[in-house]
């Protein structure tokens, strides 16, 4: 079957000379400076360069110094994008009244080992919260729940690095280039061509996730979730597959109320609303895995005395929802101020 | 702190390296080469460099004792012991949970469970590519092929040499070991200029196609059984462009830091997916392992010349272990067997061999099916479970309906024209750098952009090579 190679030594190429190289080195030289220059001009049409997993991230974190620069904060919400969409900071603080400050530092795709560093890199610092109200639902206590790509991007972040002053030499390196350099800064679009092209026409696209003043995520209020039927296949797969609970979440969930503790805040549980039908559907064994969920809360709150409200039963039904699993803009405020009403 | 080709620190390390290299007499050399070569492979895991002197020192020692016997049956037992230490050490570290998990599993299977000790070893980074080197090294010397060496130190050298210790290609003693033993050349400008430029294509295949593309395979591999069939097939093209952007971008970068250092390494790819057979993609594409499988396992299990049905099985035995060579995982066995049933199939359909013709318009039908072909293979490599694998399967083959990524297309398309314009210039002029012959303008304005582009697509996250777990 096989025969020897044409060749593995390569014809030696013609003998051309230094000059001849130096002329070469100068042309890319100018054709490198040429590209810098082109990209500056289109780089003040795209967005900043990215340095954490998504611009929700980095949203968060100027929003958080700049409300910590004021003073700490009374209460942050920390939690997953169901906690993002159901808990309207805006809301929560004119329940309280009082010009108490609220800020929701909820990330999407956050499992609780994530909210955890998230907190004691980002929240607790900045904030300086007396108060910290931890939303969950039943995806997050999974204790088989696969979905873990945004807690490995958040940890492997440039952003992160930084942030921490870990940065190893390349990222020291990037760092700077991305202050100077409008080919770094191109990077982001280059990966997302497509993307990049929808922001230049009509700035919108991925980029375009914004928070409000108050951490909301805005987009989700605006055009709603992915609920495609895939989505659905998958998060009953990895989400929800195998559900099981009392376990490592548990544990994760414990650990970051005695982290919080530890700086001197209080802890709130919160459970939020889920859709019941839908969820259940998704769970293998269905209203058992729920009670399964719920008892593994209360106990979790009961062992590290963590404060536990229950507002899951003020929207159940998927009219409440934008999606499968987040409140609309009208549940969430009603689940906002009833929230506020027990703190 | 590792020191990947496409880290910041490598940058640094091989500049310094050459400075000192071509301010010293060839011994000096090459115990700066020995020693660049440990702190390169030490930089991943410092415990595993005793692996890498043991194995040097125990084939060295064997082959001074083969030199020192003619004695058939002494010589026999030397290259018994070679073999069977190289063996074991791959055998350990690669396989060994591989093997036990399989066993408990057939267990299982038939009612006798069992609770195995797994020991959850770290595999060694580069281990197949060193031992099979050093074997081939045995080898030769058994056969009489080569001169064993008697200087332990060229020796070292010849197993570490950091361009190609992780990832191959896998150089014969033959090859290498003479350039070693005697004193190099300095680079002219012009093998200079080839050599750096063979690093910034390696660079542009592995960071901006490579890099760029594996988080869009990533991305469908990971949600097999969500993603619509479109969505999966240009997920498996762009696994296929990603893993040759990314192994042979590696032996790219391999083979000009080399030529930097006056030592010239093989070809490790010739624009396998120009093949127009498997047969021609198996002398395309990572030659130095299907040449060391001709040349170690399949000739001496027969080759063709034993039958018709003899050769069908040698193709497979040869197939099915060089797809277990890549992992001890099912998935790549069955990567391995489908490629034995491809070639066993060629045998029975075809007979003209079209490697050394030249291309033709007419050849791209041919050139589209074997590209086909490798394709539905590599959805096995990719996949890390045999479930995957039947998730991507099932998507396609029964249309599943879903949306596809219109930024995954682009770059797609967008890489290809990249990959086969250099594969169909190097074809043509037979030259990997094809662009040495051409005027300065076009080579500067070209390398200028290849360096912004690799500026543009580098990223802080290195990702490590695809063949680095092998």
């Amino acid at each position: 079957m096989w025969a020897s190679l044409r060749s593995d030594v390569e014809p030696r190429p013609r003998a051309t000379g230094r000059r001849r190289w130096l002329w070469v080195l100068a042309i890319a030289v100018v054709t490198l400076v040429a590209l810098e220059v082109m990209a500056r001009l289109v780089g003040s049409r795209l967005p900043d360069p990215l340095l954490w997993p998504r611009y929700e991230v980095q949203r968060k974190i100027d929003d958080l110094r700049a409300l910590g620069a004021d003073g700490c904060l009374d209460t942050v919400v920390l939690g997953t994008s169901v906690a993002n969409a159901a808990l309207d900071a805006g809301r929560i603080e004119e329940s309280l009244g009082d010009g108490a400050r609220v800020y929701n530092a909820s990330l999407g795709g956050a499992g609780l080992g994530a909210m955890e560093t998230w907190a004691d890199d980002v929240v607790l610092p900045l904030a300086c919260p007396e108060h910290v109200v931890i939303g969950l639902s039943p995806r997050d206590l999974n204790d088989n729940n696969a979905e873990n790509e945004f807690p490995q991007q958040y940890l492997a972040s440039l952003g992160r690095a930084d942030l921490l002053d870990e940065a190893s030499l390349g990222e020291r390196i990037e760092l700077a280039a991305l202050d100077w350099s409008g080919l770094v800064r191109l990077r982001v679009a280059f990966r997302n061509p497509s993307a990049a092209a929808a922001w230049i026409r009509d700035r919108s696209g991925p980029w375009r996730e914004t928070n409000d003043d108050h951490g909301t995520l805005t987009r989700f209020r605006r055009s709603g979730y992915d609920a495609s039927a895939s989505r659905r296949i998958n998060d009953r797969e990895v989400v929800f597959g195998d559900y099981e609970v009392g376990g490592l979440r548990s544990r994760e969930l414990a650990s970051l109320v005695e982290r919080i503790k530890e700086t001197g805040a209080s802890v709130t549980i919160a459970m939020l609303p889920f859709t019941r039908t839908e969820t259940i559907e998704m769970l293998s064994d269905g209203e058992q895995d729920v009670a399964a969920y719920e008892a593994a809360v209360r106990a979790v709150a009961e062992r590290t005395g963590a404060e536990l409200i229950d507002v899951s039963g003020l929207a159940t039904e998927r009219v409440d929802f934008a999606d499968d699993y987040h409140l609309n803009g009208k549940a969430a405020a009603t689940v906002s101020e009833a929230l506020a009403g027990q703190l | 702190v590792t020191l990947l080709f496409n880290s910041a620190q490598f940058a640094i390390f091989l500049p310094v390296v050459w400075l000192l290299y071509w301010r010293l007499r060839p011994r000096p050399q090459l115990v700066l080469l020995l020693v660049a070569s440990y702190i390169f492979y030490g930089a991943w895991d410092y415990r595993f460099l005793a692996l890498l002197i043991f194995s040097t020192v125990v084939d060295y020692t064997v082959g001074r004792g083969l030199a020192r016997t003619d004695d058939e049956r002494q010589r026999r037992l030397l290259l018994t012991l070679s073999l069977g230490t190289q063996l074991a050490i791959l055998g350990f570290f690669k396989y060994f949970d591989f093997f036990i998990e399989s066993a408990q599993e057939t267990l299982d299977a038939i009612g006798l469970g069992t609770d195995p000790a797994l020991l959850q070893i770290i595999l060694p980074v580069g281990i197949s590519f060193y031992t099979f080197q050093t074997m081939s090294y045995t080898i030769d010397v058994y056969r009489r092929h080569l001169e064993p060496s008697n200087d332990l130190l060229t020796f070292a050298v010849f197993v570490a040499y950091f361009p190609q210790l992780v990832a191959g290609p896998i150089e014969r003693a033959t090859r290498l070991l003479p350039q070693l033993e005697r004193p190099r050349i300095r680079p002219d400008t012009d093998t200079m200029a080839s050599g750096l430029s063979l690093i910034l294509l390696g660079l542009v295949k592995k960071v901006v196609i490579g890099d760029v593309l594996a988080t869009k395979v990533d991305e469908v591999f990971d949600g097999a059984s969500t993603f619509g069939w479109v969505a999966l097939v240009v997920g498996i093209y762009a696994f296929a462009l990603q893993i040759y952007a990314d192994f042979s971008g590696y032996t790219d970068i391999a083979r000009g830091a080399s030529r930097l250092m006056g030592i010239e390494l093989m070809r490790n790819f010739e624009e396998p997916y120009l093949s127009r057979s498997i047969t021609e993609f198996w002398r395309r594409w990572h030659i130095s392992l299907s040449q060391w499988l001709r040349d170690y396992l399949y000739i001496p299990l027969g080759g063709n010349q034993r039958g018709t049905l003899t050769t069908y099985r040698n193709l497979m035995i040869t197939m099915l272990l060089g797809g277990l060579w890549h992992g001890a995982n099912w998935v790549f066995v069955i990567w391995g067997g489908l490629h034995g049933v491809y070639l066993c199939a060629e045998r029975v359909f075809r007979r003209t061999d079209l490697t050394s013709a030249p291309l033709r318009w007419r050849h791209v039908p041919a050139i589209v099916l074997t590209f086909q072909l490798v394709c539905f293979a590599w959805i096995f490599f990719r996949s890390p479970d045999l479930s995957t694998a039947m998730d991507m399967i099932e998507g396609i083959f029964t249309l599943r309906p879903g949306e596809v990524r219109p930024d995954t297309v682009v770059l797609v398309l967008f890489f290809a024209a990249i990959i086969v314009t250099i594969d169909v210039a190097q074809r043509l002029t037979g030259s990997q750098v094809p662009w040495m012959r051409w005027r300065p303008l076009p080579v500067g304005v070209a390398a200028g952009t290849a360096a912004a582009l690799v500026v543009v697509a580098s990223g802080a996250a290195q990702v490590p090579f695809i063949y680095f777990q092998f």
